[in-house]
């Protein structure tokens, strides 16, 4: 079916045409729901990777489909219904985190997936320096080492996201360094 | 910049963000941790897990609970009808705009039944603009509108006499004959000198012998065809292709027609089983051909001088658009024009003017003017026009700053940057770029390629084209095998713009090469970290030449 011809029949309020959606699309919002949590705790349980999986459908669903009619056909929905549940994940945590009910477990198998390139030192004071020093350098440096630090990217991904070839990440990540190690006076 | 959501992203990672945008969501993405995770999540790849069977059952129940308790709420049909009255009742502002149109028209109405006598006045303003601007359009309105009304003949006849030809056409017959007949006699005065003859060879017998000069090497470029060179002091023939250089004591020889250019803008072709030795003459500015055998024949476009010899006796082309054949005889050099008049003269002797259809054959102390048949003067034209070089250099230089200072030889005044970095292996400079300015600026055209030797240890050598006015640069890697490094190579890059890749100095991903653009500069560029081995990265070029071809 028409990707297009079935978001207007959820808008109409079409039980079977959301049932459709939910079999079409609901992987994609899971799996995206699973992976940002596990990005951003570590971790993901079962329960939470449910709760944003339905929070995002019956958002979508909720107020005469409010929500979903702010879809523009900018992009595919499935990228887009992707985006959506990505920002829900990262609210809800930040929700959760505040009512202190998130769970923390440690690091199952799966979830080994996350890189170990900590730029941030245990030290708060050389923390809040490097923090202090990241702001200074260029814009495209600073995406540069929070995509590969901090998310855990791999050279490919960032390629992709930055529309840059690939040979051209590592050098882009040394100067970034550099520029950091400058801002940061570090030796 | 306020965080432009999840749609934003989803547009960007789906590629349909101009490249504007594109450049602020990114710079944006520095900032907001949302977005970049987002970004993030979006481009890494993952393999689609189904959702589990009760989690998605779920779901959809949920989903439908909510469904009906939207329906429950708000009926669909009272759904359509609520949103009209409360869009009124909240926009006090639309009742001002209806009452602010309202009076608008109502003033409009008056006012309109006042300016009535207003109306009249620019049509009358109309009516004494028309005797004061006779030059502007009401004259054709007339025109158009006068022939239905009288009779047609009586109105094109006016026209008519105007635009007849007839009248002028006697004119012009009788222009020709004033032309024809002054120059019929001066290009029949001009065989006469033969007569003359008979008088000077008494006192300079030996009139058309060679007279010595200097001579020194010539450059040809754009040869095609089976050319074959045999050396001075060489033992054996070898080949031509491309470019060469020749000197006085180089035979040239083609067993089929062969041509190239001189001086990047001069066609010569050979015929069958020619050989010729060329040069250039300092003194007279002017290539130097030498017939040992057969016919040449040369394209002098751009009114160059020429020096045409057999060994005994030499001729001296005038600077002449022409198009000539010069033919090796018994003791004797024949020259015939294919296009325009060309002017000769022999050394020791007079300038001679040769006309379409008329040889000029020369001996040691012998010349004489005779008919040509045209019809051999049209088969030589035509194996001319079949034999020529095919393509045209557009720029060349070797690199050699001794040839730039050989004026004769077709090496552009280039300007090089850093080229004894890239030229000289000595120096082992680590410079990574070199710039040649082309001189005249070449365009972009997709019949034109460029050639260039390199030899070089490093992975890739990136040949670069750089248009200042427009501020981009195209570029094209050329990979260098491993075995192939430490080795001349040669790279032919055709100007196919699909193949090139290009950088704008703003950054942004689209480009628009047009035949307008001119190239700045040729750039080539090596990565001193992508060298094999662990020694100095270097490369040296040689022969950069851009080549148009038909």
């Amino acid at each position: 079916m028409d990707e297009r011809h079935l978001i207007d029949r959820c808008i109409r309020g079409e039980s079977a045409a959301w049932e459709h959606l939910v079999r079409e699309y609901g992987a994609s919002v899971h799996d995206a729901a699973r992976f940002t949590l596990r990005r951003v705790l570590g971790s993901a349980q079962d329960e939470d990777i449910e709760n944003v999986y339905q929070g995002v459908l019956l958002g979508l669903c909720d107020r005469d489909a409010h929500r979903l009619k702010l879809f523009q056909s900018r992009s595919s929905f499935r990228t887009w219904v992707t985006s959506v549940t990505v920002r829900f994940s990262l609210n809800y945590i930040r929700t959760e985190k505040r009512k202190g009910s998130l769970k923390y477990l440690g690091l199952d198998a799966s979830a080994a997936e996350l890189p170990d390139r900590d730029l941030l030192p245990d030290d708060a004071e050389e923390r809040e320096r490097l923090h202090r020093a990241l702001e200074k350098i260029p814009p495209r440096e600073k995406l540069i080492l929070k995509l590969f630090y901090f998310d855990g990217l791999s050279y490919k991904s960032i390629a992709e996201i930055m529309r840059i070839p690939v040979n051209s990440v590592s050098p882009l990540l040394i100067r970034a360094k550099d520029s950091l190690r400058k801002h940061a006076e570090i030796p | 910049m306020m965080c432009p959501g999840p749609e934003q992203a989803a547009a960007y990672a789906d590629g349909r963000l101009d490249p504007a945008d594109s450049a602020r969501y990114l710079e944006h993405c520095s900032e907001c941790d949302d977005c970049r995770r987002t970004l993030a999540v979006l481009s890494v790849p993952r393999e689609s897990s189904p959702v589990p069977a009760e989690r998605e059952a779920r779901a959809i129940q949920a989903l439908r609970r909510a469904l009906d308790r939207d329906r429950d709420r708000t009926p669909r049909g009272l759904r359509r009808q609520l949103p009209a009255p409360a869009r009124v009742q909240n926009s006090r502002v639309g009742f001002a705009i209806a009452a602010a149109l309202l009076f608008g028209f109502v003033g409009l109405l008056l006012l309109a039944k006042q300016p009535s006598g207003r109306v009249v006045e620019p049509r009358e303003a109309v009516v004494q603009r028309d005797p004061q601007l006779p030059v502007t359009p009401p004259r054709q309105e007339p025109v158009v509108e006068t022939p239905p009304r009288e009779t047609p003949p009586q109105e094109p006849a006016p026209k008519s006499p105007t635009i007849e030809l007839p009248k002028p056409a006697p004119q012009r017959t009788n222009e020709v004959p004033r032309f024809a007949l002054p120059a019929d006699p001066p290009a029949r005065d001009l065989p006469k000198p033969e007569e003359t003859r008979p008088v000077d060879p008494p006192a300079r017998p030996p009139a058309h012998t060679v007279v010595a000069r200097v001579l020194t090497e010539v450059q040809i470029t754009d040869i095609s065809g089976s050319l074959m060179i045999h050396r001075k002091g060489a033992k054996a023939k070898e080949r031509l292709t491309g470019v060469a250089r020749i000197g006085d004591g180089d035979v040239l020889s083609a067993e089929k027609s062969a041509s190239f250019q001189v001086e990047g803008r001069h066609p010569v072709v050979l015929s069958e089983n020619s050989s010729i030795s060329m040069a250039y003459v300092a003194l007279e500015q002017a290539p130097w051909l030498k017939l040992h055998s057969g016919e040449a024949m040369v394209d002098s476009t751009g009114s160059a001088r020429w020096v045409v010899t057999d060994g005994m006796i030499a001729v001296a082309v005038k600077p002449a658009r022409a198009r000539f054949t010069a033919a090796r005889g018994e003791a004797r050099l024949s020259l015939s024009t294919l296009s325009e008049p060309l002017y000769v003269q022999p050394d020791g002797g007079e300038v001679h003017a040769i006309r379409l259809g008329e040889e000029f054959q020369v001996g040691k102390s012998s010349l004489e003017v005779k008919p040509l048949d045209p019809s051999l003067t049209a088969k030589k034209n035509a194996a001319f026009d079949a034999a020529r070089p095919r393509q045209r250099t557009v720029f060349y230089t070797s690199c050699d700053p001794v040839d730039a200072k050989r004026e004769h030889f077709f090496v552009q005044e280039g300007t090089w940057w850093k080229n004894e970095a890239l030229n000289s292996r000595e120096l082992r400079d680590r410079s990574a770029m070199a710039s040649v300015v082309p001189n005249p600026r070449y365009a972009w055209r997709e019949t034109m390629l460029v050639r260039v030797r390199f030899l070089t240890n490093c992975k890739t050598v990136e040949i670069q084209q750089r248009v200042d006015e427009r501020k981009y640069t195209l570029f094209r890697k050329v990979a260098v095998d491993r075995n192939g490094a430490g080795l001349w190579q040669t790279a032919e890059l055709p100007f196919v713009v699909s193949t090139w890749q290009f950088r704008r100095d703003d950054g942004l991903n689209q480009l628009m090469v047009t035949s307008d653009d001119k190239i700045d500069s040729l750039r080539f560029v090596v990565k001193p970290a992508d060298v094999y081995g662990d020694s100095k990265p270097y490369v040296l070029i040689d022969d950069i030449q851009v080549v148009e071809k038909d």
